[in-house]
């Protein structure tokens, strides 16, 4: 117990912690099989200042690696970061001395307004000036690297003039930070705007991506035309699990989360699911290390 | 074209005051000969992805206001909390601290004139669950006190303490309302005034009704008065007010974080 306290986040499937779980996690330890690799908390949630969350995650993250993924910061808000938020970021990633933190190519605050909801931003030279120089505050401030993810969209602006993928390895050549490569929103968004997902995914740097997220979404119709809708509420769809084992066939394996934030399933479910991508990731982990 | 601090401010104000026009301009029309959305449908899924999420928090944060009035209500008068009062901070376990205030004001709930100090402790119980843990605090060290000095003593509470009075029994309709079974259960509204000292040990959540003396005695407390000068502002108002009973009473209940002299 305990002697992995500050490993890195192992090349296997991850689940993200729920305080429905709490006490089944603890209770089940982290031998039990099938084993869980790695756990990933929102960052916003253990920002209190006590309380059963930090109870039990303190517990939790004795004994099983640990992400930090964060909703909050805004990295896109052309009104600057919000100060305060980010001291409480620092303080909690000191705290847990988590092995990744990430945050979101998108925007959630303005006119220090928070809309709980990552939406997208237009594709200028303007934004990625502001969204590089926030994410180099962040990586200065908290004196260690972060992943930030690719977003899922239901709009696209009319300034952008540059494609999302170009974007995205704009902002981790100026940055240096690297990539949490959602492959749910890859296929959501590509589904939604018309792009091409593999296409998408090939121009993205195997050596940038830290991360893996696999989610499922749910499709609705409008008038003959489907809009895929990110809400993290089923599993993962036949179509993401084919793009994420094209995605390992390119990049090799990755850690890899699967996330389920709403109609939050038993414990048992999510460790399927973790075990479906670990099947995937050590088919990849044998061929790379034979090849 | 706008910049992107014009784009998020027109963007903020669709969501928020469905408000479109400004921003409709800025966002890429797909063919509509082939189906699909139209920018203003694609602006409703944000607008109602925000709504719904935030309205979501405040249901979780005031569950027992949720019950009194119905889902159908609450759902209302969340969406208008949430254009009012938007949230100013990405932390929502304690979204709604305006919450008290804003059903003041809300003609729409005047039929109940409790649901306000239900909403403040319900605020109040979220504001404990999510702060400070107490160390613990070893009676000992009190009873090492130099008898001369025990009226220079600031004496610490729970850091998680909260307190609050409402002319309403409060405490009676939250613990009737803690199931949705029990919402059926009628309290008394004749019981009449309640003093509250809210606050959590280890991991759970206490709500102590207070006798009035009590109630004004902690928040001397909570406030940084001495033993000594807490004792004087007590006898002046509370004549029956007794500096051992209530002592032994915070002791009993392990209420004591700390204890400091005055300098």
């Amino acid at each position: 117990m305990g002697n992995n306290n500050f490993d890195p986040i192992p090349t296997n499937a991850g689940i993200g912690l729920k305080p429905q779980h709490y006490e089944e996690i603890l209770s089940l330890g982290p031998d039990a099989s099938p084993k869980i690799g790695w756990f990933e908390v929102h960052t916003e949630n253990y920002m209190g200042a006590g309380g059963p969350p930090h109870y039990y995650l303190e517990k939790i993250r004795q004994d099983y690696p640990l992400s930090m993924h964060g909703v909050g910061l805004s990295l896109g808000t052309a009104d600057g970061l919000n100060l305060d938020h980010l001291r409480g970021v620092k303080n909690v990633v000191d705290r847990y001395q988590p092995a990744l933190v990430s945050e979101h190519i998108s925007w959630s605050i303005a006119n220090g307004v928070y809309l709980n909801d990552l939406i997208p931003l237009p594709y200028t030279a303007e934004t990625l000036q502001i969204t590089c120089a926030h994410i180099d505050q962040i990586q200065n401030f908290l004196g260690r690297q972060i992943l930030v993810e690719n977003p899922s969209s239901y709009l696209l602006f009319k300034s952008s003039n540059m494609e999302e993928p170009d974007f995205i390895n704009e902002i981790l050549g100026n940055t240096g930070c690297g990539l949490l490569l959602d492959v749910n929103n890859v296929y959501v968004s590509c589904q939604n705007h018309g792009w091409d997902a593999r296409d998408y995914i090939s121009r993205l740097k195997p050596e940038t991506v830290g991360e893996i997220h696999l989610a499922g979404h749910s499709v609705k119709e409008w008038r003959g035309q489907s809009l895929r809708i990110d809400d993290h509420g089923s599993n993962v769809c036949n179509e993401v699990w084919a793009l994420y084992d094209y995605t390992l066939s390119l990049m090799g394996p990755k850690p890899t989360l699967i996330e389920w934030d709403n109609n939050i399933p038993a414990l048992m479910t999510l460790r399927q699911e973790a075990e479906r991508a670990n099947t995937l990731l050590n088919r990849d982990q044998c061929a790379k290390n034979s090849g | 074209m706008a910049g992107l601090f014009d784009i998020q401010d027109n963007f903020l104000s669709a969501i928020l005051e469905s408000r479109n026009d400004a921003i409709v301009d800025e966002i890429l029309e797909h063919d509509l000969s082939v189906g699909g959305l139209s920018v203003q449908e694609r602006l409703n899924i944000y607008r109602n992805n925000t709504f719904i999420t935030l309205k979501r928090a405040l249901a979780q944060n005031f569950p027992v206001l949720c019950r009194l009035v119905g889902q159908q209500f609450f759902d209302h008068m969340a969406g208008e909390y949430v254009q009012k009062h938007p949230p100013i901070t990405p932390l929502l376990m304690t979204y709604g601290v305006k919450m008290p205030e804003f059903l003041d004001d809300f003609d729409a709930a005047g039929s109940l004139p409790y649901l306000a100090d239900v909403a403040r402790l319900e605020h109040l119980w979220n504001m404990s669950f999510n702060g400070p843990d107490s160390e613990g605090f070893d009676l000992e060290e009190l009873n090492k006190v130099d008898p001369e000095k025990f009226e220079d003593i600031i004496l610490k509470l729970l850091p998680n303490m909260q307190l609050m009075s409402s002319i309403y029994p409060v405490l009676d309709i939250w613990l009737a309302n803690q199931t949705e079974e029990g919402a059926s259960t009628t309290v008394n509204l004749e019981r009449g005034p309640c003093h509250l000292a809210i606050y959590r040990k280890a991991q759970e959540v206490e709500i102590m009704p207070l006798d009035p003396a009590s109630h004004a005695f902690f928040g001397l407390l909570g406030a940084g008065k001495t033993l000594g000068s807490a004792l004087v502002q007590m006898t002046g108002k509370y004549p029956a007010f007794n500096l051992q009973e209530a002592l032994q009473n915070i002791m009993r209940n392990n209420l004591i974080a700390g204890f400091e002299f005055a300098k």
